[in-house]
């Protein structure tokens, strides 16, 4: 039997020489501190500096790291202990990923490994192994196409945040797929570069519409709902009262936005509010505000200290590359973010649902001795459900 | 330019045009002795005895607001009292913020509002669901400016913003510039010199040294009940469910403030089903200061619990801002008092 992390060390060490072109330094390498997960013995190596472009490519050829991180985050001194380093300023990032999105069905698939007896199952029963009964499970998933496709309009809905409520320039934002499960954002040279802490758990909260009190001001009861619809916003005004007022016609009223004439939009309101109760516009609302908003990982935002994947690197529990996005209409994650290759490998697989790589499809595999493509081994042995059998 | 008259210095006498002002008159502190400022002495002792200003306060009396308001910057000073400072520093805002409220020039509010703000303030001109934007100031300017602020109402979550600027009403921002104004008095005269006070007016720095102590936040009550923060997150661990990292975070730097010790914290995650001792024992040790970067980390306040969705606040919270400060409010009036002092109110 060969072993896991030597396979895949060999394996992630290989893409790195033969694509060591494509990696491309964050900016202000210097002023970032690195950090990266080795393969055996496991362990997270932090507080690195790298003077270049030059010393990342070493690193990634020499170490073929499991996964490699840099700061958001710009210091004087980024190898230094964290307290006496100067801290500099950080990019925004937001991170959308599919675990934080209200679950669907078809946007994941569920595997559940028993710690105790080492069994594989699709469904869980009572919190329990079927098997052993022991209740030390961990849950692995695999994203779908269509899972990945959801995550996209996170993103594309951020994006027009960011740009049309703060500012933001679309030249300073960078898209990923993130290599696993969703996306991520970067803004960097923003002039919300110097923000601190709590200007960002604003922002977070701001884009998650955490304590989102405004519905007070739409639902006013001193105006009878006979009369709201002189005062309800129109989708035309700013921040989160036009996105609001938009899904509301669109999602709720049911009509396609294409005339924005002021007086028939109040016409359709008033038309609208004269066969519904406040509870019942009150529902609706909290029903748009649940659509509208935008589902990031507060702790990512947040934390000015934050180590993030780089891009262009290996994801460690895919085997996937952080890529970056150019055109997120035509971008395809389980087809563009693919760095191995179609060479025929032997694996066992212990379990494996039915998946999609590169639009082909695996699997099911139980319990089986299956040849594979290079890169749907590589993520089978990444996920912990097969072991390889052979080196390429 | 917009040129600042003498009316315009005696509402905000905090301005720097007073210090030129003041300074060209030649005046030394021993000057106040003499008969003819025993004006400027009343009114400097209304400014220093009262809790609240009296409507005499709200009033203009040129030369003897300005110097009036110049001498108890010293006397307090003297008097090396911080509560003192914070009270006149609050009664000086409020003063200026109902002149503010009550000026009838726009273009001298607005004129005054970037002076006391010291920010770009913009004029604008927009409206929705009945309410009436004036001004907008940059968002990174308006969430310094508001970081004080506890309510909802102030987050910008529940603002127009837009093009990276915040809508305002006129009277929030005067509400803004009334907290700057708080803080600017209050750290300019925390941090002055100490000034040497002639003998004859010592008895105006006794005054101010014997008025009687604030209750001391902590000194009648120590913490015997757990936030419901606290209590959410102990119920969780007490019922086997496993905890996110945020919450593990926050309840391992509460406890340790507590006086728990490392080991006792381990052992109450130990029920989790995911406990691993090991990892458990490195992450309480981490924020403990004892390994790593050897920082103690500090609990999380109210405001960045409620970002992390980690806050179950209910009416024994009692508009607190930090878990730590919570079991100090029920039936203690003082403290009621001394919160609602410091709560906006639009």
């Amino acid at each position: 039997m060969i072993e896991k992390d030597d396979f895949l060390k060999k394996a992630f060490r290989r893409y790195y020489y033969e694509n060591i072109n494509k990696i491309c330094a964050p900016q202000r390498l210097p002023e970032r501190e690195i950090g990266y997960l080795t393969f055996y013995p496991e362990k997270m190596i932090r507080h690195v500096t790298l003077k270049n472009e030059g010393e990342l490519k070493a690193l990634l050829v020499h170490e073929a790291p499991k996964s490699v991180y840099y700061s958001t985050a710009y210091y004087d001194d980024p190898s230094a202990p964290i307290n006496s380093r100067l801290w500099k300023g950080a990019d925004l990032v937001f991170d959308i990923d599919l675990d934080h999105m209200p679950f669907k069905e078809n946007h994941m698939t569920f595997i559940y490994i028993c710690n105790s007896c080492n069994s594989f199952f699709a469904d869980l029963n009572n919190k329990r192994c079927s098997l052993c009964g022991s209740e030390k499970i961990t849950t692995a998933n695999i994203p779908t196409k269509e899972g990945l496709e959801y995550g996209k309009d996170e993103i594309i809905r951020l994006i027009d945040i960011l740009t049309e409520d703060f500012g933001i320039g679309k030249d300073k934002i960078k898209i990923y797929f993130s290599g696993k499960r969703g996306y991520h954002l970067t803004v960097e040279n923003s002039l919300y570069e110097d923000v601190d802490q709590n200007f960002r758990l604003e922002l977070s909260d701001y884009l998650t519409l955490n304590g989102f009190k405004l519905l007070n001001t739409i639902l006013n009861r001193n105006v009878p709902i006979n009369d709201l619809h002189q005062i309800f916003p129109l989708p035309h005004e700013k921040g989160w009262m036009g996105r609001l007022s938009k899904s509301f016609f669109e999602d709720i009223i049911g009509i396609k936005l294409e005339n924005w004439d002021e007086t028939y939009l109040r016409s359709l309101l008033q038309k609208y509010f004269s066969t519904i109760t406040y509870k019942d516009l009150q529902l609706s609302l909290e029903k748009v505000i649940d659509k509208i908003k935008i589902r990031i990982d507060t702790n990512v935002t947040t934390d000015i200290h934050r180590i993030f994947r780089m891009p262009e690197t290996l994801h460690g529990e895919t085997g996937l590359l952080k890529k970056r996005i150019t055109n997120i209409d035509t971008f395809h994650p389980l087809v563009d973010a693919i760095a191995f290759s179609q060479e025929p490998i032997k694996v066992y697989v212990d379990y494996a649902p039915r998946f999609e790589l590169n639009e082909q499809i695996f699997g099911p595999y139980k319990k089986e001795e299956v040849i594979l493509p290079e890169m749907a081994a590589v993520f089978l042995i990444c996920m912990g459900l097969a072991k390889p059998l052979e080196f390429p | 330019m917009q040129i600042l008259g003498e009316e315009d210095l005696i509402k905000y006498p905090f301005l720097e045009e007073t210090r030129q002002y003041i300074a060209k008159l030649g005046l030394t502190l021993d000057d106040f002795t003499l008969n003819e400022f025993e004006k400027v002495i009343r009114r400097c002792e209304l400014r220093l005895m009262s809790s609240k200003y009296p409507p005499e306060l709200y009033t203009l009396d040129k030369d003897t607001d300005l110097l009036s308001f110049m001498l108890a910057v010293i006397i307090i000073k003297a008097s090396q009292r911080e509560d003192v400072i914070a009270r006149f520093a609050f009664n000086e805002a409020s003063r200026a913020e109902y002149f503010l409220k009550t000026e009838r020039n726009k273009s001298i509010l607005t004129y005054i509002l970037r002076r006391l703000l010291n920010i770009n303030i913009y004029e604008v001109d927009y409206a929705i669901c009945n309410e009436y934007y004036e001004y907008a100031i940059h968002v990174k300017d308006y969430v310094k400016l508001s970081s004080s602020l506890k309510s909802l109402h102030w987050k910008i979550v529940n603002k127009i913003v837009s093009n990276g600027l915040v809508y305002l009403r006129r009277q929030e921002l005067i509400r803004l510039a009334r907290d700057k104004i708080f803080q600017e008095i209050f750290k300019r005269i925390k941090d002055a010199p100490t000034p040497i006070v002639p003998q004859k007016l010592q008895y105006l720095v006794d005054i101010v040294r014997n008025r009687p102590l604030p209750k001391r936040l902590h000194e009648s009550s120590v913490l015997t009940e757990d936030p419901p923060c606290v209590k959410q997150i102990l119920d969780k661990i007490k019922s086997g469910k496993n905890l996110s990292h945020y919450e593990r975070f926050f309840i391992t730097t509460f406890l340790l403030k507590k006086g728990k010790s490392t080991e006792e914290i381990v052992s109450l995650f130990s029920s989790s089903p995911d406990f691993n001792e090991k990892i458990a024992k490195y992450q309480v040790e981490h924020i403990a200061g004892l390994r790593g970067g050897r920082k103690r980390y500090n609990v999380p306040d109210c405001k960045t619990l409620f970002s992390q969705g980690l806050c179950y606040k209910d009416d024994s919270c009692n508009n607190i801002s930090h878990p730590l400060n919570y079991k100090l409010k029920k039936g203690d009036k003082t403290l009621d008092r001394k919160r609602r002092f410091s709560k906006e109110s639009i």
